[in-house]
């Protein structure tokens, strides 16, 4: 399947680019976040925890919609969609 | 021998070092009796430290009348506070600014005998304690022109 | 000793007296913001005019300021605000405040009104009034360059053009950029004739334990460069928020009536100007970014207020107007808002050129808003009317200014629309000095990952795991409150404060630590945590003393009435009926009675703190 990613920082700094197409085997968010981490290895140790799931310092949103509102990374992903991913902040 | 070496393109102005130093060695937060010092103007857009480089010949060393200011076999130039009179002679020889007085204290790195206080509040490693080799050297004889040309 | 001394400053009769302060006293308030409110409540009387003598201008440091304690270089500086005529407060970092007390002083309190222009300059333990003539008329740069010409390397809180000429929203300014921006304190300023207070000293801050303090500040050190907030902090600063919000479909956005905008404010393209990351005093963290354009910043603040929210298409002209608001004294935020105001309400009719005198507002226009912040700063032709701010509501022809995005009469501080974050609703609802997130933003709500019992534990109680319902979010809009006005108290920033940015910055435990290691009390987690809600019921009563009610703790009309129309905030808006609901939770939560009122045993209690 091929979706859109966009990245912020500092994943952006990581991938050497904030948006790219990405084409991966499967058909949800962990499959897309596992295809993404084939490409740029050095993102895994961001993006997940020592267990294995997406650490909480992360948000992922899919089309606008974070993906905590949908079924999380098992949540299914359609062609052309555009995948977001971010750490949040505050500040004045 | 191992020296600190301050690199001023990192230093983000916030004095960690100077206050820390000044807590180890006199118990007091103080940025202007550290024996590193950051000179920072956000109007002319600078920061850059200053720190005793323990020179080869130092002039402090030729200048002080009571011999109180040594250099030792370890290649660490001290103060030794029982002789020292308070002239501040040393202060206005010494060519880089790195030495200071307040109410007759000498104020003036000693690089904590080797285990200098300063770098573990650094959160850039704008200023880093490290054995010379000649890349560092180089550049440090590179920044104490730069020093020079502030003085 | 670890603390300094009380400065008194009668402006009127010249008059100067130094005091101790009790350690009763700062046991229960510790320094800051806390000390500034508690003389504010017991010294300003009732229904003054901000503007006139019997106001009382407080500039007070942290507990900690100017240690070893990381991002310890704040202060606030507080008085009755011109702008919303409640509390007037404001917070700023840079290297003031470690100055003045390096200079022998934790706080000075200006009362009356200076004959003529002057300035206020403290030595190692001495305080004068000086003649400013030569220093009056000077932007905020100009100024400060001409103090340090005559008088070495001082530190100043400087008043612009704007304080000069009283415009209600005039900000404090030290060094460059850092700003106390809200509440209109460099009006009062100039109300009193001070342009500046200038410090210098060499007087160290003994610390009791000294070994102790150098061993707590390394591990913590350690422990906030390893969060993986600190480095994107330090390398963009907060302009990363822009995106993080836009993202949201919650970047103030003309006036609130867009919620989202576009990608060339993202900090991407904000990098591409800075030519160096810095720091105030003592800070690991370094988020000030020092622009090539010849300021620092643009902070998120100004990319969505003179950006996104008067509809600017280009950064570098967004960054030129921060730059120009910055040296001419202006809130940023108030600025902003005013002028997002002013163009809805030309651009539906409601005013015409015969208010604004022949100007022909819109957004996105550079040339106009440049020329109008000028005249606002001068307060000519319509910026005079600007200059009043809320306060125009009249002239504007908003008399109940459905169109201002302000709470209390205070223009909201950041940028981010709040109708979909429903928490942060709440918070600029309640805080004390009105619309601003600075008082309570609880971040950890946009943190969907954080696991239920990590959130349940640091918040106290059950909340809703769900950033859209205002269910259960009094406990986390008032948790936030208390330790934000902690960590105010202590003069350190909220950047690493636990719970503004991370579930793992600096919490009471680490906040224990550093207070007795640099006091030598044996201060208790019980006694820490008073302090909090001590100084918001304080907040509380100075408000209710000059006239607030239950009604101002309400929101801007649009974010009730005007569903958001963009991204994953579309058609979310505030209910009035469930805002009710969760404000008297809020207040129950508070200890406070239905009516939003401190209870009288409370008051007892706070009014015996001697």
């Amino acid at each position: 399947m091929r979706i859109k990613v966009k990245l912020l920082k500092p994943f952006s700094d990581i991938a050497g680019k904030d948006e790219m197409d990405l084409d991966f085997e499967g058909e949800n968010i962990q499959n897309a976040l596992d295809g993404l981490c084939e490409l740029y290895p050095n993102l895994r140790k961001e993006l997940f925890n020592e267990k294995g799931d997406v650490d909480f310092n992360i948000n992922i949103f899919i089309n606008d919609k974070p993906m905590t509102a949908e079924d999380d990374t098992t949540t299914n992903l359609s062609e052309g969609d555009i995948l977001l991913i971010f750490m949040p902040v505050a500040g004045g | 021998m191992k020296y600190l070496f301050t690199y001023p393109e990192k230093c983000t102005g916030c004095r960690q070092c100077s206050i820390s130093c000044a807590l180890n060695k006199l118990g007091e937060c103080n940025p202007k009796k550290g024996a590193i010092n950051v000179l920072r103007d956000e109007f002319e857009r600078y920061e850059i430290q200053f720190v005793c480089l323990h020179c080869e010949d130092p002039e402090c060393v030729l200048v002080c009348m009571k011999s109180a200011i040594t250099k030792g076999e370890d290649g660490i130039v001290r103060v030794d506070k029982e002789k020292c009179i308070g002239c501040r002679m040393c202060v206005v020889a010494c060519p880089y600014g790195a030495i200071t007085s307040f109410e007759g204290d000498i104020i003036k790195c000693d690089l904590c005998d080797g285990e200098p206080v300063c770098i573990k509040y650094c959160s850039t490693e704008a200023v880093v304690y490290e054995e010379e080799n000649e890349e560092l050297m180089d550049r440090r004889k590179e920044l104490a022109k730069v020093i020079l040309k502030k003085e | 000793m670890l603390n300094r001394k009380l400065g008194v400053v009668d402006l009127s009769k010249g008059k100067i007296e130094i005091q101790e302060v009790s350690e009763s006293l700062r046991k229960a308030l510790l320094g800051g913001r806390g000390f500034n409110s508690y003389y504010l409540w017991n010294m300003v009387p009732e229904g003054i005019d901000p503007l006139s003598p019997e106001n009382v201008l407080i500039f007070g440091a942290g507990f900690l300021t100017g240690t070893l304690a990381p991002s310890s270089g704040r202060f606030n500086v507080s008085a009755k605000s011109p702008e919303t005529g409640f509390l007037g407060d404001t917070n700023c970092g840079g290297f003031f405040a470690p100055e003045l007390r390096y200079a022998g002083f934790d706080r000075l309190i200006l009362k009356g009104k200076a004959e003529k222009p002057s300035y206020i300059y403290v030595e190692d333990g001495a305080i004068e009034i000086r003649d400013a003539q030569d220093y009056w008329g000077l932007d905020t740069l100009d100024v400060q360059k001409a103090f340090r010409k005559d008088l070495g390397q001082v530190e100043m809180a400087v008043c612009g053009v704007a304080g000069e000429n009283l415009v209600r929203y005039a900000c404090i300014r030290t060094g460059i950029k850092n700003a106390g921006g809200r509440t209109g304190m460099g009006c009062v300023m100039g109300s009193k004739n001070i342009k500046a207070i200038v410090a210098q000293g060499t007087i160290g801050i003994e610390i009791a334990h000294p070994e102790e303090m150098l061993k707590t500040v390394e591990e913590l050190k350690d422990y906030i460069m390893k969060s993986k907030i600190t480095p994107i902090l330090g390398s963009v600063g907060t302009p990363l928020l822009y995106e993080v919000s836009n993202a949201f479909g919650g970047i103030r956005t003309k006036n609130s009536q867009l919620n989202a905008w576009s990608d060339d404010f993202n900090a991407s393209e904000v990098e591409k100007f800075v030519e160096k990351m810095i720091s105030c005093s003592s800070c690991f963290v370094h988020c000030r970014h020092r622009n090539t354009l010849g300021g620092e910043g643009p902070e998120y603040t100004a990319l969505g207020l003179l950006g996104s929210n008067i509809g600017m298409e280009k950064l570098e002209d967004c960054i030129k107007m921060q730059n120009q608001v910055n040296d001419l004294g202006l809130d940023v935020s108030s600025t902003g808002t005013y002028l997002a105001w002013a163009t809805e309400l030309f651009e539906k009719g409601l005013i015409d050129e015969k208010v604004t005198g022949g100007i022909d507002l819109s957004f996105n226009d550079f040339e106009t808003y440049t020329k109008l912040i000028d005249m606002i700063s001068r307060r000519e032709g319509f910026g005079d009317i600007l200059a009043e701010g809320q306060w125009a509501a009249e002239k504007l022809n908003d008399p109940n200014r459905d169109y201002l995005i302000a709470v209390k009469g205070l223009p909201q501080s950041d940028p981010h629309d709040v109708r979909y974050m429903k928490a942060f609703a709440l918070g600029i609802a309640t805080s004390s000095r009105g619309a601003d997130h600075l008082r309570s933003r609880p971040t950890l709500e946009i943190f969907f990952k954080l696991p239920p019992d990590v959130r349940n534990k640091i918040y106290g109680a059950e909340i809703a795991n769900n950033p859209i319902t205002l269910d259960t979010k009094e406990h986390v809009v008032s948790w936030s409150e208390n330790i934000f006005a902690t960590i105010d108290c202590l003069g350190m920033c909220k950047f690493i404060c636990h719970g503004f940015n991370s579930p793992h910055f600096v919490d009471y435990d680490w906040m224990l630590r550093l207070i007795n290691a640099a006091s030598g009390w044996d201060y208790t987690d019980a006694q820490l945590r008073a302090v909090g809600p001590r100084v918001i019921d304080i907040e509380r009563l100075f408000n209710m003393k000059h006239g607030l009610t239950k009604a101002h703790d309400t929101l801007p009309k649009k974010y009730f009435d005007d569903p958001s129309p963009l991204k994953v905030a579309k058609g979310h808006h505030i209910d009035r009926e469930e805002f009710a609901k969760a404000l008297d939770r809020f207040y129950e939560v508070k200890g406070w009675t239905p009516q939003g009122k401190v209870k009288d045993d409370r008051i007892a209690e706070l009014e015996a703190i001697a």
